[in-house]
């Protein structure tokens, strides 16, 4: 075969490999419908919508370029769940009707602080922080989708929860791996 | 192919699996010549070899982010290969046995014929009691005199179309026709 023949190959070979991950990325994101519709049911339809398909295109985006940020994903997925089901448990039991709201605002930083230590412990360590970077974007976008109907304060609760919660502990992850 | 050789292609598959491109060309020049010995060892036409192993090679790349890392590389990709000469040769077969038996008739062509066939025996059979004069009437038979009124036409076709009816049902026993 003529190395210009050859050339030609592996060009084709490398958009069939771009292809395959392309096709793996959207598959990948299935996940994302069940979080979507029980939030959808349970919550607001319309921000729910847009930040099930803000989700969806990340973790997507993520699984293509791959790099490890496709681990990212299924443990954002697994951490954004928990402050998410809390949220909306609260938001369908009524408990957060009436005078009951303010204390309700915490209901998504606190479980997201502690959903950060474990996220940390998980994927944390050192040189991963574009891996820690796409967790916490997963996580907080999965966590959202519930904890919206409690109030847009209640977003912000969950960014800064698991960004206190993951920090530390990536932190000393780092400084244990250096000594 | 050697067991350093191998070791780097497990390595450089598992990296490409991972999302790092820069593994491509490693993977690419480690598989192709696998392939493409493989294609010609198990074909006897090389032009044809040589397209399967280009296919088999299109779908391992497009396959290769579900490579598993820690699994060993040279099966897998022989996989691919293996399937496409499959793939080839059944296709082949099948273009052989299209040129030898050109299109056999289905059963239901089979069917249709023989109904065709008993169909016209019967009608042959009723139309063998006919008269010159109803077959003329019924426009089986030409030489209609064109002199003849089209009210006296129609009076001879309906008593034809009678006469062929009865003869039917003496014959098959029901009024068909």
């Amino acid at each position: 075969m003529e190395p210009q023949e050859l050339d030609r190959l592996a060009a084709r070979a490398r958009r069939a490999y771009e292809l395959g991950r392309a096709r793996s990325s959207i598959a990948a994101v299935w996940p994302v419908l069940p979080i979507a519709a029980v939030a959808a049911v349970v919550g607001e339809v319309g921000i729910t919508l847009v930040l099930a398909a803000v989700l969806a295109g990340v973790c997507a985006t993520l699984v293509f370029v791959g790099r490890g940020l496709d681990v990212a994903v299924e443990t954002g997925f697994k951490a954004g769940a928990v402050p998410m089901v809390v949220a909306l448990a609260l938001w369908e039991g009524q408990g957060c009707a009436g005078p009951a709201m303010p204390w309700c605002m915490p209901m998504c930083a606190i479980p997201s602080l502690l959903v950060g230590i474990w996220l940390g412990t998980k994927i944390g360590g050192r040189g991963r922080a574009k891996v820690v970077g796409a967790a916490l974007v997963v996580s907080s976008l999965t966590a959202s989708l519930g904890c919206v109907a409690l109030g847009f304060g209640s977003l912000l609760g969950v960014v800064l929860g698991l960004a206190v919660g993951l920090g530390p502990t990536w932190a000393v992850q780092i400084a244990a791996a250096r000594r | 192919m050697r067991a350093d050789a191998r070791a780097r292609l497990d390595r450089a598959l598992a990296r490409l699996a991972g999302g790092e491109r820069e593994a491509f060309d490693e993977v690419f020049s480690l598989a192709w010549p696998v392939l493409r010995s493989l294609a010609l060892s198990l074909l006897k036409d090389p032009a044809e070899a040589e397209d399967v192993a280009q296919r088999a090679l299109m779908k391992l790349f497009s396959s290769a982010s579900r490579f598993e890392p820690g699994r060993s590389a040279l099966p897998w990709i022989v996989t691919f290969g293996i399937n496409e000469v499959r793939t080839s040769r059944s296709r082949s077969r099948r273009r052989t046995h299209e040129e030898v038996c050109p299109r056999m008739p289905s059963p239901s062509d089979l069917e249709t014929e023989l109904l065709e066939a008993d169909l016209q025996a019967a009608l042959h059979q009723i139309l063998g009691t006919l008269t010159d004069d109803d077959r003329i009437a019924l426009g089986l038979a030409s030489a209609e005199d064109a002199s003849t009124a089209p009210a006296t036409r129609r009076k001879r076709k309906q008593r034809a179309l009678s006469r062929l009816r009865q003869a039917w049902r003496r014959i098959h026993g029901t009024a068909g026709a």
